[in-house]
Formats: structure tokens, C-alpha cells, sequence
């Protein structure tokens, strides 16, 4: 019976296919740990005395520069991913107990707002409070609506999958399909649509920074050293601080991207 | 001009209009000299403007073109180009850009061309990165093909196709999209502004900032989202009117 396949049709095993940007997203994330390491290690290549001196090695002293660009970013991404996601999951538990008009609403808002250029407000509250704390609050805000749009979709097409379908149909109780289906499918999707705001805090905060409004000099900034460079005219000066900016946005969309891919394409497999 | 043009315009009329008009409003009342403040916001409004448009229409163009090209012929130059472009939007953000064209500014080139230039960069990065797909859905087997192998089966010689049936279905997602270009457009020509000393309502807000003065800057923030719906919203009229679904015999119902 040599001829006989051991397995029915049914349980043949798929190829595997290969998740959309995952290699890309692996690199920006090597990237990223390989930027945020030799930040950290900075003040080592550098004796104490010419960390903040003009003559300072540019290369050195940009990468000192990155502690305060990737510490803000890391800190304004996580809240206005926070506040994104929980825009969207407020949307969508809004909607089970007042109705589809008040998630509309609140989505509406969300794609309006995700339309207008939010990253001005991030220089208007630096130059007008000069507080890290309300310059965090403002970079999380112009990051946050675009969260909430897209972890809405994301939340949208699992409240649709068939899985679930399947096991309301089969009797499970709400909490049950809630606690064994609901909540461990939405965790990846949330976070890779959580994910989005890195880069935008990145860059709205160099931006800011570039302006000479966004984080203090005292913490050091990627786009306030090109700032300063680009006044001053000083090419060799810009040249790091812009090439590590770049090198990191570009690592966080890879991830950010990679992380929208990855989840979406899952959706509907339990 | 097309009516699809022209509903999409009054359609912009609360979200981009009114607050431009309201920018100027404020500039006026909060302002120290009330014509003055509201003169210079709107003479800045024109400037930003002047700035964004020619540098978004070429850059959008030029790259639907390369992203679309690179669809078609990947390993010719011109495809090579394009999957630069659609690989490389994340790298060359319009702000920074926007640094560098200061720094060459100070060494001697001249402004407007490079101000254009640094600005229309992001917008065919972000072009090309949506018609690739768009136009690879246009040739490719699936039913959004469909209309080209129509073409192809009726005779229609390859240049007619791509030129009416293929471009068109690239290029209409490229002018829905155009929203992400404008933001990052409306930030390089905020930091060129500011970079560069231009009379733009980008650099106004900046130097009230600076100034601390919110009475300054908010008037110019609300103006400039409002030129941000109005770029969008010319967007989405051009993406009307260039789709291929608006010319289809089915009743179409917008986006």
C-alpha cells in the first residue's frame, strides 16, 4: 500500500508562506538595537570634558545626540500608540453598548484629524510651553489618530473573521469567545497598529527639533543638531546627525510596516 | 473643468476654506495691527502655497510615472529608478531634506529651484510606492486586469493600452493617496520656510513660537491645516476624474 497517502486530504499540511516585509522588518529592527546600543556606548568613546564641546568628534557627538532623539520617540511612540489603540478599542466597545453612530463619530474624528498636519502642533508646544512632558503629550497626539484608524480596521475585519462566527455558532459563551478568540487575536494586530507611532513621534519630534522647538539641548536631539548645522552651514557637522535620523526612520517604518503586514494577514486563521 | 473637479472643490469648502478664512480671521483679531496680520497671513498662505503645488504636482507625476514604469520593464533604468524612489520614502523625509537644501542655499544655489525640488522628492517617493502595486494590479492576472486584457483581446495596439487603460488605474490610487504627500510637504515647506527666511504662513507660526506668542501662531496653524484639506481635496478631484471607474458605463457613487 506503498502508493497511499498516510494523511487525508483535509489535514495536508500548507507550504509555508512567506509573511509580506518580515525581512525587511527584521532589519529595521537589527538596525534600530544596533543605533540605540551605540547611543547608549556613546559616552564611552568620548571622555566627559568634550561630550558638549563644538570641537567634539561629529560622529561622537551624534550619536550622543541619539540617546535623546530615541528615548523621546520610544516615549512619545508608546503613549501615542496608547492612545491610539485605546481611541479604537473605545470606538469599538462604544459601539456595543450606545450604538454604530457614536464608533462612526469617534472614527470620523480620527480619520479627519489623521488628515491634518498635527506635526506642527509638536514646535507650537515646544515653543510655547518648553515643557518635555506637554512636548511628549503633543508628539503622542499627532501620532495617535493615525493609530486609531488603522487599529480600528484591524479590530473591524477580526470582529468579522469566521472563527469567531464559528464559535458563537457553536454555543460558546460572550466571555468564553471573548477570553480564548477575541483577546489573544486582537493583541498582535494592537500592537503592530500601535507600532505606526514610532516613527511619527521620530520624526515630528526632529522636526520640532530642527527648529530649534522641540527637546532641550541639554538632552541632545538629532534634528537640532542638523538645525544647528544647517544655519551654521557646516556640512561635516550635518552629515551624521542626518544620516542616523534617516538610518532610524527608515528601521522604525521598516518595523512599523512589517508588524501592519504580518498580523493582517493572519486574521481570519484562529 | 470636469464637474467631478468641481463638486470635489465645493465638497473642500468647510474643511479647507473656512479654516483658511478663519486663520485670517484670527490673525486679525488677535493681532497687534489688525490688516496687517491678517495681509501678512494671507500673502504667507499664497507663498506656502506657491511653494507645495508646482513641487506635489511634479513630484507626484514623475513618480507615478517611475513606480509605474517599474512595474512594467523592473530592470530597465527607468524601473530601477522608480523601485528606488518606492524603497527609499522613508529615508529622505521632506524636513531634512529641507536642512540640506538650506546648507547648499548657504553655499551659493539658488532657492526656488531647489526648494521645489527638496519638496517634490517625498511626494514621487510616496507616488511611486503606490503606483507600483497599482499598476502590477492593472497588468497582472486578476480581475482589476481585467479591462487591459479586454483592450489587448479587441486589438488595441500595447501603447494605446498602457496609455489609456493601464496609467490611468496606476495613477487614480496615487491621487487618493495624495494626503500623505501633502502632510510631508506641508512640513518640508514649513522647515524650509523657517530654514530659508521665506515670508511663508509656515514660517510665520514658527517665529510667533519662537516669540511665545500663541495669539501669532494659532491663526497660522488652523490657515495652514486648511491649505492642507484644499491640497487633499485637489487630490482626490484629480483622482475623480482621471479614474477609469468614473468613465465606466455603471453609475458611479464616489469614494
Amino acid at each position: 500500500m506503498a502508493g497511499i497517502d498516510p494523511q487525508p486530504l483535509s489535514h495536508q499540511a500548507l507550504p509555508p508562506t512567506p509573511r509580506p516585509g518580515f525581512a525587511r522588518g527584521l532589519s529595521g529592527a537589527a538596525v534600530l538595537a544596533a543605533l540605540a546600543l551605540a547611543s547608549a556606548a556613546a559616552p564611552l568613546m568620548a571622555d566627559g570634558a568634550t561630550i558638549r564641546r563644538i570641537d567634539a568628534d561629529p560622529v561622537v557627538a551624534a550619536l550622543l545626540d541619539g540617546r535623546g532623539s530615541l528615548s523621546f520617540a520610544l516615549l512619545a511612540g508608546v503613549l501615542g500608540g496608547v492612545i491610539g489603540v485605546g481611541w479604537a478599542v473605545a470606538a469599538n466597545l462604544l459601539a456595543g453598548l450606545v450604538g454604530d453612530r457614536v464608533e462612526r463619530r469617534m472614527m470620523r474624528g480620527a480619520t479627519r484629524l489623521a488628515g491634518l498636519p498635527l506635526a506642527l502642533l509638536v514646535p507650537l508646544a515646544g515653543g510655547l510651553s518648553g515643557s518635555v512632558g506637554l512636548l511628549a503629550l503633543a508628539t503622542a497626539f499627532a501620532a495617535a489618530p493615525a493609530v486609531a484608524t488603522l487599529a480600528h480596521a484591524e479590530l473591524d475585519a477580526l470582529m468579522r473573521a469566521e472563527f469567531l462566527t464559528a464559535a458563537r455558532a457553536a454555543g460558546l459563551p460572550e466571555h468564553e469567545v471573548l477570553r480564548r478568540h477575541l483577546i489573544p487575536n486582537a493583541l498582535r494586530p494592537l500592537l503592530a497598529a500601535g507600532m505606526l507611532a514610532l516613527p511619527r513621534a521620530l520624526a515630528a519630534e526632529s522636526f520640532a527639533s530642527l527648529l530649534g522647538l522641540g527637546l532641550p539641548p541639554a538632552l541632545g536631539s538629532w534634528g537640532a543638531s542638523v538645525g544647528l548645522a544647517a544655519r551654521l552651514g557646516d556640512p561635516l557637522a550635518l552629515a551624521p546627525p542626518a544620516l542616523l535620523l534617516a538610518l532610524a526612520l527608515w528601521a522604525a517604518c521598516a518595523i512599523a510596516d512589517a508588524g501592519v503586514a504580518g498580523p493582517a494577514s493572519r486574521i481570519g486563521k484562529p | 473643468m470636469p464637474r467631478s473637479v468641481l463638486r470635489r472643490l465645493i465638497d473642500a469648502v468647510p474643511t479647507a476654506f473656512l479654516p483658511m478664512a478663519a486663520g485670517v480671521g484670527l490673525a486679525a483679531a488677535l493681532g497687534p495691527d489688525a490688516a496687517d496680520a491678517a495681509l501678512g497671513l494671507a500673502r504667507g498662505l499664497v507663498v506656502t502655497l506657491l511653494l507645495i503645488l508646482p513641487a506635489l504636482a511634479i513630484g507626484t507625476a514623475l513618480g507615478a510615472l517611475a513606480g509605474a514604469w517599474a512595474a512594467l520593464a523592473p530592470r530597465s533604468a527607468g524601473g530601477l529608478f522608480g523601485r528606488l524612489l518606492a524603497g527609499a520614502g522613508p529615508l529622505l523625509p521632506g524636513f531634512l531634506l529641507a536642512a540640506v537644501a538650506a546648507l547648499a542655499v548657504r553655499a551659493g544655489a539658488s532657492p526656488a529651484p531647489l526648494g521645489w525640488t527638496v519638496l517634490a522628492i517625498p511626494a514621487a517617493c510616496q507616488a511611486a510606492r503606490l503606483s507600483r502595486p497599482a499598476m502590477g494590479r492593472a497588468l497582472g492576472p486578476g480581475p482589476e486586469g481585467g479591462a487591459v486584457r479586454m483592450a489587448r483581446g479587441l486589438g488595441l495596439d500595447e501603447r494605446a493600452v498602457l496609455r489609456h487603460h493601464a496609467l490611468p488605474q496606476a495613477v487614480a490610487p496615487v491621487m487618493g493617496g495624495l494626503r500623505v504627500a501633502v502632510l510631508a510637504a506641508m512640513t518640508g515647506a514649513v522647515a524650509l520656510e523657517s530654514l530659508l527666511d521665506l515670508p511663508g504662513a509656515g514660517a510665520l507660526m514658527i517665529d510667533a513660537a519662537r516669540a511665545g506668542s500663541a495669539a501669532g501662531a494659532v491663526p497660522a496653524l488652523i490657515a495652514l491645516g486648511g491649505l492642507t484639506a484644499l491640497l487633499a481635496a485637489l487630490g482626490l478631484a484629480v483622482r475623480d476624474w482621471i479614474d477609469p471607474a468614473n468613465r465606466s458605463s455603471t453609475p458611479y457613487e464616489g469614494a
